[in-house]
């Protein structure tokens, strides 16, 4: 569904991504891991088409994202960007603005609610509070809000940078679960930037680690996330098992090669 | 977004009595029942002040302050930022620094040809320096050395003037109605009524870039380029109305301020504020006449000082 190939980035002298390719397949849920700095973002923003490569292509349904525009992208991929400065619109006027891409200016200018805007209201369970602004809302109702807004694009493809930072473990859970529902009911492609080891294990359905900006593991959670993993990623030493519920559990001891945390 | 004061149709009551206001006083007095035969009458005292004088000098007004509101609106919304003013534009700075060295140095050109002429190589000098800008905060920074280096070029050449030329040099300098014609209205119509429908057209645009410019380019917009555009309207709306009456202090910051969020309210705030500084500028002091740019400014910082604590 949307393919990366030969993926090179550079930031003056230094090189974020160096030949990377990420294939994924309509459907799937892929969670992009790895150390803070080792290229995860700046992966996603490419495959968004909001960084264009300094080598490489990154293709959506067969079409490369350079021979499109920025609308029509738009209309392909629906990107939830980490953070987004305070707007001052209500949910609901920021859940329209999702469809700037299929209206256009003129159509924006009508004004009103499509049925894209309310589904993804309704989707989300954020109808409730549709007129509250958005900066009097909690933090997992703003996120909540945030994904309503990616949805409404109505694109196949979802991509999530660390959609559950700043959330507590209640909200971290709802809107993951809130993200494999909608992923089922639209069969969306998803790729998602995650910290958590053991949440990118049990929701997505592949895992892809990266460091130095090179592609380190790629493969379902259970072959991917390991004691090696830890250790050769994140520099951290720790076990890695299944629960008596079959999922997979990390637990961290301490900080690899040197003294700390031992 | 902020409340505002005043509902759409308090604003334009405003709009029609300050209009009436501003074709009725001054001396003589010419009151409702003379109105319609002053403007009706072949000529007069009162048919020429009312419909040479008073008639054009508010449309002027009306017209400039629904510019500036407008053009302070698409600045404010597309920089997210209450202090990016119609000044940092350098498009009133060009058009007075284009004056001051057709004044001082008496070129032999129109002043109208002059300011003209300024403002548009103001404004374009200003999106060249930014159409590369990263973000909302340098284009705000480059706007600002561009207009900062314009201001020199004016110092610079107004240091060199004559005191018979101060007349003229505020006009340009702080914003002034006084002596407007209708070819004054004339000639800054069709510019300002070209720009108009583009800047409703940036409307949703700019709500689009409230989301940042990461979430906006993922929801289909350029945020660099949309910005760009939206401020070549506003370049423009605001050089229709600088060669006639100079900047007019501060009514593109204070404008948008009052209306509290929309384009049209913006534009009526900035219509009323003119219409009404320009009633106090003419009547006042009478027989003397202010520039209407210096009271604008005064309010600008009395409304500021009120408001202040109502902004974010």
């Amino acid at each position: 569904m949307i393919r990366a190939s030969g993926l090179r980035v550079g930031f003056g002298p230094r090189t974020v991504l160096h030949d990377v390719d990420v294939d994924v397949p309509r459907g799937q849920w892929l969670a992009l891991v790895g150390r803070n700095g080792c290229g995860k973002t700046t992966l996603l923003r490419v495959m968004a088409g909001l960084l264009r490569p300094d080598r490489g292509t990154v293709t959506v349904d067969g079409s490369p994202l350079a021979g499109l525009s920025r609308r029509d992208i738009a209309r392909r991929i629906a990107v939830l960007p980490q953070s987004m400065p305070d707007s001052g619109l209500t949910v609901r006027e920021l859940v329209r603005q999702g469809r700037y891409a299929a209206r256009g200016p003129l159509g924006m200018l009508a004004g009103g609610d499509d049925p894209a805007v309310t589904a993804a209201l309704a989707d989300t369970g954020t109808a409730a509070y549709a007129d509250a602004r958005l900066d009097r809302l909690s933090g997992g109702e703003r996120q909540r809000a945030r994904l309503a807004l990616a949805l409404a694009q109505g694109a196949p493809v979802l991509l999530l940078d660390e959609p559950t930072t700043y959330l507590d473990i209640h909200h971290q859970l709802d809107i993951l679960d809130l993200v494999t529902r909608l992923r089922a009911e639209r069969g969306l492609t998803v790729v998602t930037v995650l910290h958590d080891l053991a949440q990118a294990a049990r929701y997505a359905d592949r895992v892809i680690a990266l460091r130095d900006g090179v592609v380190h593991a790629d493969g379902p959670p259970a072959a991917t996330v390991t004691p090696a993993l830890l250790r050769e990623v994140f520099t951290v030493e720790g076990r890695v098992w299944r629960d008596d519920r079959g999922r997979i559990t990390c637990a961290y001891d301490g900080l690899a090669g040197n003294q700390l945390g031992v | 977004m902020p409340r505002s004061l005043a509902g759409p149709w308090a604003l334009g009551l405003a709009v029609v009595v300050l209009g009436l206001a501003a074709v009725m006083v001054g001396q003589p007095f010419v009151g409702l029942n003379r109105l319609v035969p002053a403007l009706l009458a072949a000529d007069g005292l009162e048919h020429a002040l009312v419909v040479q004088s008073r008639a054009p000098r508010a449309a002027l007004a009306l017209l400039a302050g629904a510019a500036l509101g407008a053009a302070g609106h698409l600045l404010q919304e597309s920089l997210r930022n209450p202090l990016a003013v119609p000044e940092l534009l350098g498009v009133s700075s060009g058009a007075a620094a284009a004056v001051t060295v057709a004044v001082v140095f008496t070129l032999p050109v129109p002043l109208l040809a002059a300011a003209a002429l300024g403002a548009g190589v103001g404004g374009a000098l200003t999106l060249l320096a930014i159409r590369r800008a990263a973000g909302p905060d340098s284009v705000l920074l480059a706007g600002a050395a561009v207009s900062a280096a314009l201001q020199a070029v004016l110092l610079a050449a107004h240091s060199l003037s004559d005191t018979r030329d101060q007349g003229v040099l505020s006009r340009y300098l702080l914003g002034s109605l006084t002596g407007t014609t209708w070819t004054d209205v004339l000639t800054a119509l069709p510019i300002a009524a070209l720009a108009a429908p583009f800047a409703v057209l940036a409307v949703p645009a700019l709500r689009v870039l409230r989301l940042g410019d990461e979430a906006a380019a993922s929801a289909g917009l350029r945020p660099g380029r949309a910005r760009l555009g939206v401020l070549a309207v506003a370049c423009a709306l605001v050089a229709s109305v600088v060669a006639h009456c100079g900047p007019v202090a501060w009514v593109g910051f204070l404008a948008p301020r009052l209306a509290g969020g929309g384009l049209g309210r913006a534009a009526a705030c900035g219509a009323v504020l003119v219409l009404g500084a320009d009633l106090l500028a003419r009547t006042v002091l009478y027989p003397v006449e202010l520039p209407v740019g210096g009271l604008t400014a005064v309010l600008a910082v009395v409304a500021g000082l009120l408001t202040a604590r109502r902004w974010r």
